[in-house]
């Protein structure tokens, strides 16, 4: 039996999470693999998902794209054929480049990995934020060239007239991929997969090289907070992020922290596992270390952590 | 004392005196006689010329091993060797393309050289780590970037300053991972030896590389630990820059005014090092030349943020001498001031009777000492002469003639002694600076039996 | 005329090896002699250039792009110029001793020798003294020019200025050390002719070696 291989690409914070979620529920009757690229080196993607009972594995340190990591992404696969899976969803992190899937295809049919077939990649657009990111961040653009269903996500967040532009700007770039809008990634993915576009890709050497590489901090936080220092420090550290992810003790109770362009997110965590720990995703390189050094100092009486 | 002096000088507490930290890289090795590729390739040979560096020299700090090539051969440089000095980098693998290097060359502690350096760091630390500060040197982002590409970074930096830049940054990552490791065997000072900063503007500094150094030294300090900035050749011009980047401590060479320089570090409250200068004193000085720079730097100075050293990585051939006596100047600068105005003063004309060598009845073993109370090397060399004397009992002689009065420098300029420890036997030089061992010295003596 | 003139010596420091060129073909067609366009533009550019330098007002990067811009410039000139029997034709060897391959200082000197109007060799990197006296043998040279950059290699330049001294040369050749440790005291002891303590300054002092001959 041949499995079937899927690309979830994104921005971080648009949703991959949430539609691997939906997905997974959507084809609970088959067996399915996962392979997650975490950011951070951390587990926080992972552990979301972990306790729905699936075989994972993790691709540390980056990108599944990036070319030195290339191999690694093809061991997860061999190891997956083990298996016996019907589909895999491959998620990769938010500025991952899935222009390099044909190649990464040939290498798996070199390697006689004929178990799977590529049929294609899922693109996740936020719509809160696409203006912003889009000119932001090129791999956004290419996510959606080599697209085969492009989901408009977090519809809610805008008016119909805006999500009819954000179409015309995604259609004009991809007009072959199946287009939907959605809120937390609700859609009939069974359908939606039955009768994805599969054209014939441009190949193209992936962008996903250093220019858009991702510079990620790892803060260990195993004090306890206050709420207040908490969301001035994660306000004023924000700026210099795409995103901030994790769980951190708030005056006493676990918390999961979600931040994606300054929306500031603290719920409650009913994990009772969680590593505390705070990941972020700079905007501004490296230098990410000596603001966070800076506004650590401000906020907290704390060690700063850096993992 | 010792490491407590760093410690406190880096937290700007008050101390008796100037902490000092010579920067013996491969003039280690020259103590233990080996070459300065044996003691940046054979850990054990590394390791023992530290243990040596640390006896002779006194130091409240020292670095374990200087050699700025150690990244940038992992990440693909060719090395040129030399037995007396640090390889150089002979090749740039982004010479032709204008790259950034994935970061998955970011060197592993399995990679290159870096399994022999932690390894001696860990010994040293578990050895001597709790008397003195152990320094762990790193090659700075933009001298790494630099060996990466070749002379064109400056141009890139004028046409093409991001991808400066970002190389710049990459090169910090790779210094953020060292760091990792070093900390992790045992250093108390991290420091990032840039020696190319004083070849760029402040505006390119600031524009292009500031950002990368201070994120290198605020991961630094959320370790815990001291970071230090050191920088070749004439950075007067960049200093009020590298303050800006927040490290703990500045190391600046003879090419800057350290006493102007201070006033700019003090300003930032950052503790600065230097400066005696490498060739001119160190390696062709005598000393006399030695002693006498230090007294004098330490007295046009304040005291306080301030940490003795030699300009940078000492030259391989620096006379052992040289160090010991500016060690001793540092540890007890007022007895050494004596010593140089003596010297200065002292004429031919204080009456010193040289003993009859010649017609000795047993051999006579003298050790010209600058004090043997206070200086390391000299206490070794006044302790195996005793040692000689309780061996030998009455069959031999044995003085010393410490540096410290007029009559023994007197003693000293008509004996020829130039360097101090040094150990005669019947009037004859024998060792100098380097201690001999209870074989040689036994055998030595025994010679001069009738 | 001297406008044109003046924004040549001024464009080395505009970092664009174009408009250098644009302006050097642009005075050249006015009619201008290559002579005087290398002399009064390009020579007195280079010129600011190592003042600028030599003041910390521009470093090595700076110097670096401005010597491109020259060099490029160069090329253009150079199968203009015209040999007069009045010229002083300085002819200048240079490089970096054998195990020393630091080539940024040496590189600036050179390049500041160029834009003073010398004719220079440069044999590159990690050279031996013997080279270097052959280079000086094959192309009649004035001056050797010896650069270091470690204490280590710096005891290279005394065999390179003994070979040279019990050389039969047709020219009475001057040897010259250079490089950051070393100093002038040590230089003139272990015989080289002249030091000098920086690129602008090294060119200072060959023509005062020569024009001493």
């Amino acid at each position: 039996m041949m499995a079937e291989l899927l690309l979830i690409t994104g921005f971080l914070g648009s949703g991959k999470t949430t539609l691997l979620k939906e997905l997974i529920e959507a084809f609970k009757t088959k067996k399915i693999g996962v392979v997650i690229n975490e950011f951070g080196e951390t587990g926080i993607d992972g552990r979301l998902i972990s306790h729905e009972n699936f075989d994972l594995v993790e691709i540390n340190n980056g990108s599944v794209f990036c070319s030195c990591l290339k191999d690694k992404f093809i061991d997860a696969l061999i190891e997956m054929t083990k298996y016996d899976l019907d589909y895999i969803f491959v998620e990769s992190t938010g500025l991952a480049d899935p222009s390099n899937m044909d190649s990464i295809s040939e290498i798996l049919s070199k390697q006689k990995m004929s178990k799977y077939k590529y049929k294609g990649s899922i693109c996740i657009i936020d719509a809160e934020y696409f203006e912003d990111l889009f000119d932001l961040l090129p791999a956004i653009e290419r996510q959606i060239v080599f697209s085969e269903l492009i989901i408009i996500n977090k519809a809610d967040t805008r008016t119909q007239d805006e999500l009819d532009e954000i179409s015309k700007k995604i259609v004009n770039l991809n007009s072959k991929a199946r287009l939907i809008i959605t809120t937390f990634c609700k859609a009939d993915y069974v359908a939606l997969l039955e009768d994805l576009y599969s054209a014939a890709h441009t190949v193209g050497e992936s962008i996903n090289t250093p220019e858009s590489r991702l510079k990620t901090v790892r803060l260990r936080v195993e004090e306890n907070y206050t709420m207040t220092a908490l969301n001035q420090f994660l306000k004023e550290i924000c700026q210099y992020t795409y995103r901030i992810k994790g769980f951190i003790q708030v005056d006493g109770e676990v918390c999961e922290i979600s931040v994606v362009n300054c929306t500031v997110n603290i719920n409650k965590s009913d994990s009772q596992t969680s590593i505390l720990e705070l990941v972020l995703i700079s905007s501004i390189g490296i230098s990410i270390l000596s603001r966070v050094a800076e506004m650590w100092n401000k906020y907290f009486d704390h060690t700063l952590q850096i993992i | 004392m010792g490491k407590d002096l760093i410690i406190k000088v880096m937290n700007h507490e008050t101390i008796d005196r100037v902490p000092w930290v010579p920067f013996a890289g491969v003039h280690a090795g020259k103590l233990k006689g080996f070459t300065a590729k044996e003691v940046l390739t054979d850990g054990q040979k590394l390791y023992e010329s530290l243990l040596e560096v640390n006896k002779l020299y006194k130091p409240d700090g020292m670095p374990v091993v200087f050699d700025l090539q150690i990244e940038a051969e992992i990440l693909g440089c060719d090395l040129l060797w030399a037995e007396d000095a640090p390889p150089s980098v002979n090749s740039h693998p982004l010479k032709d393309t204008k790259e950034i290097p994935c970061k998955c060359k970011i060197p592993e502690a399995k990679q290159g050289r870096i399994p022999m350096v932690l390894d001696v760091m860990k010994k040293l630390s578990a050895e001597i780590g709790n008397e003195t500060a152990l320094y762990g040197l790193i090659c700075g982002p933009f001298t790494l970037a630099s060996h990466l590409r070749g002379n064109s970074i400056f141009k890139d930096m004028i046409k093409d300053a991001k991808y400066v830049k970002e190389l710049v940054e990459f090169c910090a990552e790779v210094n953020i991972k060292m760091a990792e490791y070093y900390i992790d065997a045992g250093m108390d000072v991290i420091a990032i030896v840039d020696p190319l900063v004083s070849q760029v503007s402040s505006k390119h500094f600031h524009n292009i590389l500031a950002d990368s150094f201070e994120s290198v030294f605020s991961y630094i300090r959320s370790k815990g630990k001291f970071s230090s900035f050191f920088v070749c050749g004439d950075a007067t011009n960049q200093m009020e820059e590298m303050c800006l980047t927040k490290p703990d401590n500045i190391s600046i060479d003879e090419n800057v005014d350290i006493v102007k320089a201070k006033e700019t570090t003090d300003k930032y409250n950052i503790v600065i090092s230097g400066n005696i200068p490498l060739t001119t004193v160190m390696l062709h000085g005598n000393q006399q030349d030695n002693m006498k720079y230090v007294v004098d730097l330490l007295d046009s100075i304040t005291k306080d943020n301030l940490i003795l050293s030699p300009g940078c990585d000492m030259p391989y051939d620096v006379p052992i001498e040289n160090t010991i006596g500016a060690a001793m100047a540092v540890i007890n600068t007022a007895e050494t001031r004596e010593m140089v105005a003596n010297y200065q003063a002292v004429e031919e004309d204080i009456e010193v009777d040289l003993p009859d060598y010649d017609h000795l009845k047993k051999p006579l073993v003298e050790a010209f000492t600058l004090d043997s109370a206070t200086c390391a090397a000299c206490t070794y060399m006044w302790g195996a002469a005793q040692f000689a004397k309780e061996h030998f009992k009455d069959e031999i002689d044995i003085v010393e003639y410490k540096y410290t009065t007029k009559e023994n420098i007197a003693r000293c300029k008509k004996m020829g002694v130039t360097n101090l420890p040094s150990l005669y036997i019947n009037g004859k030089l024998k060792w100098k600076s380097i201690i001999p061992s209870e074989d040689e010295l036994f055998e030595e003596i025994k010679k001069n039996m009738n | 005329m001297m406008d044109i003139l003046k924004k040549i010596a001024e464009s080395l420091m505009e970092f664009e090896p174009e408009d250098t060129i644009a302006l050097v073909n642009e005075a050249l067609a006015s009619g201008i002699d290559a002579k005087t366009v290398l002399n009064e533009g390009l020579i007195k550019g280079m010129d600011i250039v190592g003042q600028l330098f030599k003041t910390n007002e521009i470093y090595v990067p700076e110097v670096t792009m401005a010597a491109e811009c020259l060099q490029e410039a160069l090329v253009v000139i150079k199968p203009l110029l015209k040999e007069e029997p009045s010229d002083v034709k300085v002819t200048v060897v240079i490089g970096t001793v054998e195990g020393d391959v630091h080539d940024i200082g040496k590189n600036l000197v050179a390049v500041m020798m160029e834009g003073a109007g010398f004719e220079v060799i440069d044999i590159g990197n990690n050279v031996l003294a013997q080279t270097f006296i052959d280079a000086a043998k094959e192309h009649n040279a004035d001056i050797i020019a010896c650069s270091a950059l470690l204490t280590t290699t710096m005891a290279v330049m005394p065999e390179v200025a003994a070979l040279a001294k019990n050389e039969k040369f047709e020219k009475d050749v001057k040897v010259l050390f250079g490089g950051a440790p070393i100093f002038e005291k040590w230089a003139l002891e272990n015989g080289a002719d002249g030091y000098a303590e920086d690129a602008s300054g090294a060119v200072q002092l060959v023509k005062d070696l020569v024009s001493r001959k």
